[in-house]
């Protein structure tokens, strides 16, 4: 018998089969044999797949540069000098990466390396076209090779600029602290006086000082998928602001024109004063509703961008150093929480202002020259970090490989391919062969696909390492427009900042778990969001509801068991869930049950951590909606070097008078009648290394508090 | 013999510091090792020191004594090095685990190889029982007496040492806590009982139950340790009485100070802070920042308008404090900071100690760490024979030695790298400093630095310097300034209610609330007779926010009729003055109401100091600072009120040296401190 638990097909689209049954995985086949050959005996990869389907089997994958160091004489003054022209990578971008831009008539120079003769070992930026892992790809090396050659750590001065006076050690080191002491300012501020659950108690945003070469100079540890995204989005916003003015106010979401996916609100205030280094002060945060067909952002319904919400490309929110306000009631005009949005809206604007301020007040004290010369030394500083680390890594070719259940309208188990070449002191990922794009959310956006790389790759180096550009030096990343990973406009993108930038991050770091086993965590959990839009019997006001409660737990990893209810990879444990007792004061919610979910983290030799039990009661006065955004109810994360995956999460609703039906992961309009209980249970993290191995007095603990 | 002493007894991590006073005035100090095994031992050893001070025995002195004002470490301790009791949790069922999911949150965002932390109760001791309270305080699952007895027969049968007992919320109807409490006691007799309500009757049930389980892990260990401390005190002829300083910076009779054992963790820290405010009102002004530069780490709070100020929650170890304490911050930079080369190759200093043991490289207990203390060795800023008064002879190679594998990775000489470590923390403090107050919504620029612990005088004028701050003070009584500032502490009691839905400010329903609060302040301070006063605050947000700002609400026309738009207005300009705007339009709301009662206590005449001829210098010293100086040297003791000195010139006294640096000057206040003018950075903050 059909349970009256949906709305009507029209508005979900096709639905799919739910429940918690998982697919047996299959055998494992190489991708290619010379792949085949390169991996290692023994190591944990899922190369069962067919090769990449026809349609791209003659495509061009388009390598990703993502960093953009001149030789200081060739540094511009001026930045639309290098914006127009630059053949030569100051500011080289990928042909398709912002379609939505090209469409617009703007176009991107695309860089052609001059080649030279077969006796030099490089062409005229030091690039060496033998050294390509993949023929089919270019290479647009970083120029400092010396570094790449580099093992032994070298004194700070290294890298240092011929011609201006490097500063001393002790002011580097005086300057990095601040730089990053101005980033953690700008959090505190922000989580102190933004409006939204999701951020003030959530705290979904993101910190980050970039300079006018879209590079990461520092950031404030928030949310790691937002991180490796901001220098595209000043990339983005270069592009149609060429020559920024000092002190205004920009805004950016657009995913193709620079940003993640619409929710995610970027403010930018550039610092651009006197000949000093140009820093932009940015503030990342997820709104709680960005417009769109649905509440809450997350549309499981839609199959092309507009549908998802408000597109801002770049634009200038100021005006002679006031706000515009016909531009920003024109934004709030288009969302559902008016008053939310303009106060998040002006507690973004107020860190950037913070950061701004605080940026001006260093280059007073410290000068121009000096600032500059210190960031560079300190890019090198980091790249000399994370090269020494990649080194002692096993040499080789690997391949991982991470599975999404779903797009939501109709496709199962798509899959994220990482081929990832490791060689001395350099990290390429190869992720072209991913499956094609799909109708639904799950796509991701450049910017998106681009972080998840490159929090993968900072998730396997030291944790002290301080995270700026120069860190992720050593890491390329191949891709192909028109992939999962990569969508082409207008395809929808919010769920990409969850999935798959989760399932892009554990193909990455499966991959390179045989070349670091010591490095390597098992897969985190899967995210599975619900929004309630619904009457509050006691107010009979209408209240949306996010559901945060109900974490997924985190991987394992050499160092011990996995995190319980930390969350999931792009978060990793920084986002907060809310206190049930103001829950359910705000709220018409009964909370019956919110405990770790016994034997849900996958067994090891270190156990994933558990994910939740959450049973709660719907108590509103008349039907509410929900709409759901995520995934993993048909694999779980991934154990890894032996350890067994973590359960996969089992989402049902109970209506008073109807059996427990499924939840699938991605619908819209599911009616929940009043007095429903919703009974949760979220996926575990995956296990790291042989459960033979386990302490026993580590399986004792486990069986005496009854955790697995 | 009428009793007319008072003591302030500050137990250390290194020293008990005894101060003894009588209304006119201070009268002598005394320093005698920490005993960790037994605090009371040395204790006790100190109270015998400072009586043969002023020729009295032990029970003369004591005998005399009209009040013991003590700092004690004993909870800070257990937290720390784990030494808790073993304690059993009883829980709402359904919710036994939310002590361990920590909201979610996990520390350090990228390092995913970080394992998780055991909780301060196992789950196997978390045990749920049936019972369950709606947010409108209605019971919708009455206490089940069956699973609480075999609950309760479970924690015997593990032999808990304390129970912590946590249901939902009974911030709102603490009946079934109460009820679980009170059969704890009678089934478990020796264990310590904490109630979450009983502790902190607050909304957010992670803070509430994390607090009640702090409390009960060390509530056996300081109950215990308070009864022994009174018992012999009792013994030697003492029948004043012993008051206990609070975290949040009051004094509370031994029982109030066993109940709330957890809010005892800042017990010792709160006594410089007293200090402060003590300093504040003899003249020093209304706006200072401590700073207390230890050997681990600093410790910086606020005072304002001569007040100190409050804040929650607290983190120490695997405990979360949520009860209000002084607002201190701490920094993770002192004397024994363990300078290193990070992975990107650049110089740090910290957050990693070498602690007491085995102590920076130069103590030459072998370990060979580069330290804060090695590098101001070095550059000669710490006279190697005179370290504590001489109790410590420093070993200068040694320091050297340690440097010298930074200075080769540096390429820099060894004296310049001591330089650089030198600066890089004096510039450090600074962005800490400005962080720790720009967080709590203050300009540091006009505040007085109040600088004291064993390595702050080294460094106070080049932080205070680089934030714009003109004005640095140092306390003569520096070295037992926290023993010093008990002294001058009132008795006080925190109460806080937190509002049922709050729609906004409603005047009416706050003017009662206030009122109820006042009647239970009364009543629980009915055995103080002297005088008390009240403060009244609220904690306060705009709808949609979560993180509350606090509004003090003196000075009100509490019969105004237009109390609510007065407090409103209140709440806008701190906000605005706290984070650059307000929206004056949007409705304020009234979370949490917050009564301060004080139970005055009679001021101590303030010391004044001889003027007379001008001191001159003992020694004359190199030392490095970005260029060698031969510097004089001075003793402090010896400096007479109104003497000038300018810099650079080095003042030594038994518990810390002062850098006056070059253009810095100083002179010796007649009211007990020395203030320091630091030459006038070309920086800004």
């Amino acid at each position: 018998m059909p349970v009256p638990c949906r709305l009507a097909e029209t508005e979900g689209g096709k639905k799919l089969p739910v429940g918690p049954e998982r697919k047996p995985r299959a055998n494992l086949e190489p991708l290619d044999p010379l792949l085949a050959r390169r991996s290692l005996p023994g190591a944990d990869q899922r190369l069962r797949n067919p090769p990449p389907p026809p349609a791209f089997r003659n495509s061009q994958p388009v390598e990703i540069k993502r960093s953009f160091t001149l030789r200081p004489k060739q540094r511009p003054n001026d930045l639309s000098s290098c914006l127009g022209n630059c053949p030569a990578g100051c500011f080289q971008r990928p042909r398709h990466a912002f379609r939505g831009l090209a469409e617009r008539g703007r176009r991107w120079h695309h860089a052609k390396p001059r080649k030279r003769g077969p006796d030099q070992k490089g062409d005229r930026r030091g690039i060496r076209r033998d050294r390509m892992p993949d023929n089919r790809s270019t290479d647009f090396n970083h120029p400092r090779k010396s570094l790449a050659r580099g093992s032994k750590p070298i004194a700070v001065r290294a890298g240092a600029c011929q011609h201006s006076p490097m500063p001393d050690p002790i002011t580097l080191a005086v300057l990095q602290n601040r730089l990053a002491a101005i980033a953690a300012e700008m959090g505190e501020a922000m989580l102190r006086t933004s409006y939204s659950q999701i951020l003030n108690s959530s705290r979904d945003f993101s910190i980050a000082l970039i300079d006018a070469r879209a590079r990461l100079i520092a950031q404030a540890d928030h949310i790691p998928v937002h991180v490796g995204a901001l220098p595209w989005a000043v990339r983005g916003l270069l592009e149609v602001f060429p020559a920024p003015e000092n002190g205004s106010v920009y805004l950016l979401n657009d995913p193709y024109s620079g940003g993640s996916h619409l929710p995610d609100l970027t403010i930018f205030i550039p610092v651009f004063t006197g000949s000093g280094p140009r820093l932009f002060s940015v503030v990342r945060a997820h709104q709680s509703d960005i417009g769109g067909a649905t509440h809450g952002a997350y549309n499981a319904a839609a199959t092309e961008i507009w549908q998802e919400g408000l597109r801002i490309p770049p634009i200038l929110l100021s005006e002679r150093g006031h706000l515009r306000e016909d531009l920003i009631a024109m934004l709030a005009a288009n969302v559902r929480h008016a008053r939310d949005f303009r106060g998040d809206l002006a507690a973004m604007i107020g860190a950037a202002r913070i950061g701004a301020a605080r940026i001006e007040a260093t280059l007073a004290e410290f000068g121009a020259a000096t600032l500059a010369e210190a960031i560079e030394a300190i890019l090198d500083g980091s790249e000399r970090g994370a090269r020494q680390i990649v080194s002692a890594w096993r040499d080789g070719a690997y391949e991982g490989e991470a599975v999404l259940d779903d797009d939501g309208h109709g496709r199962s188990d798509i899959r994220i391919r990482a081929r990832v070449i490791k060689e001395g002191s350099n990290v390429t990922v190869d992720l072209s062969h991913s499956d094609p794009e799909s109708t639904g959310f799950v796509n991701s956006s450049y910017a998106n696909m681009h972080s998840s790389v490159a929090m993968a790759f900072a998730f396997l180096l030291d944790p002290e390492l301080p995270r700026n550009d120069g860190a992720f030096r050593p890491l390329r990343v191949i891709a192909r427009p028109g992939t999962i990973v990569w969508a082409n406009p207008p395809a929808p993108v919010t769920l990409c900042t969850s999935h798959c930038a989760n399932e892009i991050v554990e193909a990455v770091i499966a991959a390179l778990a045989p070349a670091c086993p010591d490095r390597a965590m098992a897969g985190w959990g899967r995210r599975f969001r619900i929004a309630i839009d619904g009457m509050d019997p006691r107010t009979h006001r209408r209240f949306i509801w996010h559901l945060f409660q109900a974490r997924p737990g985190g991987g394992a990893s050499a160092a011990g068991d996995g995190w319980p209810t930390a969350g999931e990879w792009h978060s990793a444990g920084g986002l907060k869930f809310g206190s049930i007792e103001v829950t359910e004061v705000r709220f018409p919610l009964f909370f019956e049950q919110h405990e770790f979910r016994p034997r849900s983290g996958g067994a090891g030799k270190h156990r994933g951590g558990a994910g939740s039990t959450l049973r709660f009661r719907v108590e509103t006065a008349g039907p509410s909606r929900a709409n759901t955004a995520g995934d993993g109810i048909r694999h779980g994360a991934r154990g890894i070097l032996g350890g067994e995956d973590g359960a996969p999460h089992d989402y049902r609703l109970a209506a008073p008078t109807a059996p427990p039906c499924a939840i699938a992961t991605k619908e819209t309009g599911i009616v929940i009648p009043p007095g429903s209980r919703l009974m949760i249970e979220s996926g575990g993290g995956g296990g790291w290394g042989n459960a033979a191995e386990r302490d026993p007095a580590a399986l004792a603990r486990d069986a005496a508090e009854e955790r697995a | 013999m009428s009793r007319h002493f008072a003591i302030g007894i500050d137990v250390g991590g290194t020293f008990t510091d005894i101060v003894l006073a009588t209304p006119r005035g201070q009268i002598a100090t005394a320093k005698a090792p920490t005993t960790p095994a037994d605090q009371t031992e040395g204790v006790l050893a100190a109270l015998a020191l400072a009586a043969a001070e002023i020729d009295l025995s032990l029970s003369g002195l004591l005998s005399g004594t009209e009040q013991i004002l003590h700092g004690t470490t004993v909870a800070t301790n257990a937290l720390v090095e784990g030494k808790i009791a073993r304690v059993g949790l009883i829980t709402t069922e359904g919710h036994r685990d939310v002590i361990e999911m920590r909201e979610g949150l996990k520390p350090e965002r990228y390092n995913l190889r970080l394992p998780p932390p055991a909780p301060l109760v196992p789950r196997n001791l978390r045990i749920p029982v049936r019972e369950r309270i709606r947010a409108d305080g209605s019971i919708a699952i009455p206490l089940d007496r069956a699973s609480l007895d075999s609950a309760l027969e479970r924690l015997a049968a593990a032999e808990v040492e304390a129970v912590a007992i946590c249901f939902l919320h009974s911030w709102r109807n603490p009946a079934h806590e109460a009820e679980a409490a009170s059969r704890a006691r009678s089934r478990l007799p020796g264990a310590y009982v904490s109630a979450s309500a009983e502790v902190l009757p607050e909304i957010k049930e992670f803070d509430r139950f994390c607090t009640a389980v702090a409390n009960a892990a060390v509530g056996p260990v300081v109950r215990d340790y308070l009864v022994r401390l009174e018992q012999r005190l009792a013994a030697a002829g003492f029948s004043g009485s012993l008051l206990v300083m609070l975290s949040h910076g009051g004094l509370a009779d031994i029982a109030e100070a066993g109940r709330l054992a957890a809010g005892t963790v800042l017990s010792g820290p709160a006594g410089g802070v007293a200090a402060g405010a003590a300093l504040s009102r003899y003249g020093l002004g209304p706006s200072l920042i401590t700073f207390d530069m230890g050997g681990t780490s600093t410790d910086i709070a606020l005072i304002q308008d001569g007040r100190p100020r409050l804040a929650v929650p607290r983190g120490l170890g695997e405990a979360r404090i949520a009860l209000p304490s002084l607002d201190i911050a701490t920094l993770g930079a002192g004397g024994g900071s363990v300078a290193r080369i990070d992975p990107s190759g650049l110089l740090q200093v910290g957050p990693e100690s070498a602690g007491a043991d085995p102590g920076p490289a130069c103590y030459g207990n072998g370990a060979g760490l580069a330290t804060l203390t090695d590098a101001n060795l070095v550059l000669g800023l710490i006279d190697p024979e005179h370290f504590l008064g001489g109790r410590q002879r420093l070993d200068r190679a040694a320091a050297e030695r340690a440097l010298a594998p930074l200075a080769a990775q540096l390429g820099l000489s060894l004296e310049e790298t001591a330089a650089g470590i030198h600066r890089l923390v004096n510039a450090r403090m600074p962005d800490g400093l400005r962080l720790a107050t720009v967080r709590r919504g203050v300009d540091p620029r006009p505040f007085t630095l109040l600088a004291f612990g064993g390595a702050a005088g080294l460094h106070a004028t080049a932080v205070a310097s680089t934030l714009g701050i003109a004005a640095v003070a140092l306390p003569l009584d520096a070295s037992v300034l926290s023993a010093w500032g008990m002294l001058r502490t009132d008795i006080r009691l925190e109460l806080s209610r937190t509002r049922l839905d709050p729609a906004g400010i409603e005047a009416e329903k706050l003017v009662a609330d206030f009122a109820a609060m006042e009647e239970e302040g009364l009543e629980r301070l009915a055995w103080f007779d002297g005088p008390l006063s009240f403060r009244r605050s609220a904690d306060m947000r705009y709808g949609e926010q979560v993180f509350e700002i606090s509004v003090p609400l003196d000075g009100l026309d509490w019969a105004s009729s237009s109390l609510e738009s007065d407090i409103a207005a209140r709440f806008h300009d701190r906000h605005e003055a706290l984070y650059t705007y307000a929206l004056r339009d949007e409705p304020a709301v009234a979370v949490n109401l917050r009564l301060s009662v004080t139970g005055v206590l009679p001021d101590l005449i303030p010391a004044r100091l001889a003027a007379g001829p001008p001191a001159s210098p003992v020694a004359e010293r190199r030392i490095v600072l970005s260029a060698p100086h031969i510097v004089p040297v001075y003793e402090f003791a010896a400096l007479r009120a109104g003497q000038e000195l300018s810099g650079p010139a080095l003042i030594e006294s038994p518990g810390t040296t002062i850098l006056l640096r070059p253009d810095d000057s100083a002179c010796l206040d007649e009211r007990g401190w020395l203030s320091l003018r630091p030459a006038r950075s070309e920086t800004r903050p």
